[in-house]
């Protein structure tokens, strides 16, 4: 039965693409182009454009990927000394405190001042995003490591190190995946906004330079890009924690 | 002939509230030999964790002492492996790697603490298993990979904190069958402890009754039923005029 079920979702996607179609120029014309282009010209676009679509992905992907690497691993560094050490927790705390609720993209006036618009400032905003989660998610992640192990591995004679190794490292990847998949996704948002601020490629950049030619079609497509590349790196990551946490319960 | 590896000597244990000071653990002084499994069982809340605890090293006593092999206790060691209730298997290692942990974790695993570490998953017929992950067992498996990695660790002293107090009554009855026959077959001093009266009676070559508020040692008797018993000997009058004693004086008090 639960495989029938799956055959509906098929139903509402050509629904979808019927009303796409039936609407715009290509059908009844309801909409105009520059309003919302139709599934023809959005195809026509693809061709059109099809040169510079690879390298604005692998422009918009190395950002990406550099900006998410840099946070990720300051934030599970800081986040693991912060909670292996009270010292540096304290010092720490209100300074991760204060950053964790800054909506990042209000820092993007500050970026271009910094950076200009180079490639330093992008990447400075993805890390920035991604940290502020990350190293949060991280003090979390350790404290709900069951007592228990940390107990059972020193009365089995692990060091204060051995426990942190053996113990609290992969106790607490389970609950780095939600974050981890939470930070991927903001890190598409972050990277189409710093691309937004000027950029000379990337998809981002083109979407914005779509908007100032109106072409509509060449904006959708971007989305639809972006949305299919966010997905890819959704699974990624989720392919990399499965690995990681082929142990758990989870799975 | 006998060698004492455990002496309390006037224990205290008192816990603080906000409002007041509850003593747990009240003088208790007991002398633990070498190789030899004492149960501790009383009610709960009559301070026999506290005091395994305290033997573990987990928390300080406020007055007396814990003597190992003659050396104040100060803190957790491996000369003091515990046997949680809860489950405390490493999930995120295969069952040879928990066994082993005590090894590698003195970075000397050489192919004698190899050896060692194979003998007791052996014994706990795990040996078909020692590749798999603890979710892919059952909770009575994953207490036997408990139990082999406290034999495996080789400590002075095994604590067992109730083991079996989580599992079904048929797999704790193998379970307390296959410890009697692993401590029999290879002796250790084992402090265990248990609110269960036939549990103690059948494992213990002695069982110390404690009652609570504050935690006391009330009575204790030394079964000395015969060696590589099973389960056919809780039908036996001896067994049974044990645990009607201790029965009898859990009711008392």
């Amino acid at each position: 039965m639960k495989n029938n079920y799956k055959y509906l979702g098929i139903i509402t996607v050509l629904v979808t693409f019927s009303i796409w179609f039936t609407i715009t120029g290509d059908g009844l014309a309801l909409v105009r182009h520059f309003i919302f282009p139709s599934p023809r010209q959005v195809m026509q676009a693809v061709i059109r454009i099809s040169d510079i679509i690879p390298l604005d992905i692998v422009y918009t992907l190395t950002r990406l990927f550099i900006g998410f690497f840099l946070g990720a691993m300051l934030g599970v560094t800081i986040g693991l000394l912060m909670s292996y050490s009270k010292i540096i927790d304290a010092f720490l705390d209100p300074l991760v405190e204060s950053i964790r609720p800054v909506p990042v993209i209000a820092m993007i006036p500050f970026l271009i001042m910094w950076f200009g618009i180079g490639e330093a400032g992008k990447i400075f905003l993805i890390t920035l995003g991604v940290f502020a989660i990350i190293v949060v998610s991280t003090l979390e992640a350790v404290k709900n490591v069951p007592k228990i192990y940390i107990r059972a591995a020193k009365t089995l004679g692990a060091s204060d190190n051995q426990v942190f190794r053996t113990v609290i490292i992969p106790g607490m990847i389970p609950g780095l995946i939600g974050p981890l998949r939470v930070a991927t996704a903001l890190s598409f948002t972050l990277v189409v906004a710093a691309e937004f601020m000027g950029a000379q490629q990337g998809i981002g950049y083109r979407i914005m330079e779509a908007r100032r030619l109106f072409f509509t079609d060449v904006i959708l497509l971007n989305v639809v890009l972006i949305t299919i590349l966010a997905a890819i790196a959704d699974r990624s990551v989720r392919a990399i924690t499965d690995y990681l946490t082929r142990w758990s319960e989870r799975k | 002939m006998s060698e004492s590896i455990i002496k309390v000597n006037n224990l205290d244990v008192e816990f603080k509230t906000d409002a007041q000071t509850i003593k747990a653990l009240d003088k208790i002084n007991l002398d633990v030999q070498k190789n030899e499994f004492i149960c501790i069982m009383g009610i709960s809340g009559c301070g026999k964790t506290t005091l395994l605890n305290a033997i573990a090293g987990f928390i300080e006593p406020n007055h007396g002492e814990i003597l190992l092999k003659g050396n104040k206790i100060d803190g957790p060691g491996p000369d003091r492996a515990v046997v949680f209730q809860d489950d405390a298997v490493f999930p995120w290692m295969n069952v040879e790697d928990n066994v082993s942990y005590s090894h590698r974790v003195k970075n000397n695993y050489n192919d004698e603490q190899k050896k060692l570490v194979d003998k007791y998953i052996n014994l706990v017929g795990l040996n078909d298993f020692r590749k798999a992950w603890p979710k892919q067992l059952s909770g009575g498996m994953r207490k036997r990979v408990d139990l082999a990695r406290g034999y495996a660790a080789e400590p002075e002293v095994l604590l067992m904190d109730e083991p079996f107090g989580a599992l079904d009554v048929m797999t704790k009855e193998k379970l307390q069958e296959e410890l009697h026959k692993l401590w029999a077959n290879n002796p250790k001093t084992i402090i265990f402890i248990t609110h269960d009266v036939e549990e103690a009676v059948f494992l213990g070559n002695r069982v110390v009754l404690m009652t609570p508020r504050p935690g006391k040692i009330d009575l204790v008797i030394e079964p000395n039923l015969k060696i590589n018993r099973d389960m056919s000997i809780k039908s036996e009058s001896m067994f049974f005029d044990h645990v009607r004693k201790i029965r009898s004086r859990l009711k008392e008090n």
